[in-house]
């Protein structure tokens, strides 16, 4: 105790980016540490594994690989991405009365959720490893199937990344968004239930509309009967383009964090012109993926 | 030096006031606050550690404006604060706690950081308590997780409500000695019911009682209006405002003392409880009046 008291020199402060880069390091320990995300990432090994035993590089349709990452990743991520945002409100006084204020703790949670995107990357790097050690194939063999033989290796890649790796980007930086407006405990319930329902409503619909959803579906996966049995197909839905729909769904991500850092009052007007870019840049994206 | 001025404070909850019309000056040194619950101790504490804004009136802490978002920056980064209560995020240990703290104190290097970490944590005796989660700390144990906190950077102003609750008379010892070193340069203000404390640390105490001011002074000239207030009996005394039988069997009066009563030196728990018991015995005459 007496070496604890010993005057030693007051470090000084640092303000600006170091600060945001040690709390972003600490939010992203906080995320990767989480309970539930170590869940989805555990439950997200059977399938990889099973894919390596079979041998089968992801089967008649290696796009539901992303389906895993979307739902693992990124609808679990949105609950941790929640509960990492509204856990300090137990200590409302402490965090209120740190010089360090909401909106960059807001920031910093925000760069966390590459986390779980950089999560979501790994498991499509594997997607891709393994189809390419296996060549994925159909049932039978001679069906198609939605992968790199049989169409452009750009429009595979990024309904890959759009379904896979930026879902697991978008679902968390939703939940810091839905944490910061509603900061109560069922939110994070009552968000998922709407994100689920705002994901699904649009797949039904007709195409173009179909696309206007948090996770667009662009693979179709279809059964015909054939002269041996039945034959399992998939591919590239037609009429959109991939690569739009990429850059939609990222504006949409970057609307998500300016949602969330516009709760506080500080830097008000930038943050509603990058929301404008933002919106422009989505709808912008959206047309030129369906035209 | 003035390091905390306010001036004509006011602070309303709904209809009712917690504050009204204070006026206080502190500089360096330990004052103690002293109110029954409900004085606005809390929010008086609150507002100077800038979690709460006043309606009314002006306040100037460490030289800076609370009111201003750029003050109440500046004021942050020279404070340390500990809440009345407060909770934990879950999955933090002691250390993790202290070190996320520390990085909302903008200490953005990471080894510097650790070290101070590892210095508040020896302060207040939870060096060997560092890998252990804070919501399987006991209730002492987590106060002092607050106080190490608080203690990140030797701040100027320490605002502390309550520091004491909680804690064993070894820990309060302890507590006493850091709070002790502090005062030396800092300006430390300690609300607290426990006027023990307050005896033996600090020079200035402040009274407050429905949200006013109701003593302000030494702690010395406090217990001296007590003087002659005092006085022990074989029984409990009608015209004692509070009397208790203590550990002899004899009985401790305090109020207005018969003739011929043996006086004894009052404490500053008698003085506290004479001031309190005065001012609503006025208020009641005022209210009759």
């Amino acid at each position: 105790m007496s070496a604890a008291l010993a005057p030693t020199p007051v470090t000084p402060t640092a303000e600006g980016w170091p600060t945001l880069r040690a709390l972003a390091v600490a939010e992203a320990r906080r995320f990767a540490r989480h309970p539930l995300f170590l869940l989805g990432i555990a439950i997200l090994l059977i399938p990889m594994a099973d894919s390596v035993i079979r041998q089968n590089g992801g089967g008649a349709n290696p796009m539901v690989g992303t389906l895993y990452i979307a739902f693992l990743i990124g609808v679990l991520g949105f609950v941790v991405a929640h509960r990492l945002t509204t856990s300090l409100l137990r200590s409302r006084d402490l965090a209120l009365t740190a010089p360090v204020d909401r909106q960059y703790r807001t920031l910093a949670l925000c760069l966390a959720c590459l986390v779980p995107a950089l999560a979501g990357v790994v498991v499509a790097v594997f997607m891709l490893a393994n189809a390419a050690i296996w060549p994925p194939v159909g049932d039978p063999p001679s069906a198609s199937v939605a992968w790199f033989r049989d169409y452009p290796a750009v429009d595979v890649l990024a309904t890959l990344v759009a379904m896979g790796p930026v879902a697991a980007l978008g679902g968390p930086l939703l939940g810091v968004a839905v944490a910061r407006w509603a900061p109560f405990r069922g939110s994070a319930l009552v968000g998922v239930v709407t994100l689920v329902f705002l994901t699904m409503l649009p797949s039904e619909s007709p195409s173009p509309w179909r696309f206007l959803s948090a996770w667009p579906v662009m693979v179709n996966e279809y059964v015909k009967e054939g002269e041996g049995g039945p034959i399992v197909r998939s591919s590239l839905v037609p009429g959109v383009e991939p690569v739009w729909i990429l850059g939609f769904l990222l504006c949409l991500c970057g609307l998500a964090a300016v949602a969330a850092l516009l709760r506080d009052p500080e830097h008000r007007r930038p943050l509603l012109g990058a929301g404008a870019g933002l919106a422009v840049g989505a709808v912008g994206c959206f047309l030129l993926a369906v035209t | 030096m003035t390091t905390i001025t306010l001036d004509g404070i006011g602070k309303t909850y709904g209809r009712v006031a917690a504050l009204t019309e204070v006026d206080l000056a502190l500089s360096s040194g330990i004052t103690g606050l002293l109110g029954p619950n409900g004085a606005g101790k809390t929010t008086m504490l609150r507002i100077l550690a800038t979690a709460l804004a006043a309606d009314r009136g002006e306040v100037r802490v460490l030289g800076e404006d609370p009111a201003t978002p750029a003050g109440r920056v500046a004021v942050r980064r020279r404070l340390g604060y500990v809440p009345q209560e407060t909770g934990f995020p879950r999955g933090f240990t002691t250390f993790s706690f202290v070190d996320y703290m520390a990085i909302l104190k903008e200490w953005s290097d990471a080894a510097t950081r650790h070290d101070e970490v590892r210095r508040v944590l020896d302060l207040v005796g939870l060096s060997d308590l560092g890998t252990k989660r804070v919501q399987a700390l006991s209730g002492g144990q987590r106060r002092r997780v607050v106080l190490a906190q608080a203690m990140l950077g030797r701040p100027d102003l320490l605002v502390l409500d309550e520091p004491t609750a909680g804690l064993d008379p070894a820990q309060r010892g302890r507590l006493r000695d850091v709070l002790g070193r502090a005062g030396e340069s800092a300006t430390v203000l300690i609300s607290t019911h426990q006027t023990e404390d307050v005896a033996a640390l600090c020079e200035r105490v402040v009274v407050l009682d429905g949200g006013r001011v109701l003593f302000d002074g030494t702690v010395d000239t406090m217990i001296a209006g007590a003087a002659s207030r005092v006085w022990m009996g074989a029984e409990r005394h009608p015209a004692a405002q509070h009397a208790w039988r203590t550990g002899t069997g004899r009985f401790r009066n305090v109020g207005d003392p018969p003739r011929g009563a043996e006086l004894i030196e009052p404490a500053l728990e008698d003085a506290y409880l004479l001031l309190v018991g005065d001012a609503a015995r006025d208020a009641g005459l005022e209210a009759v009046s």
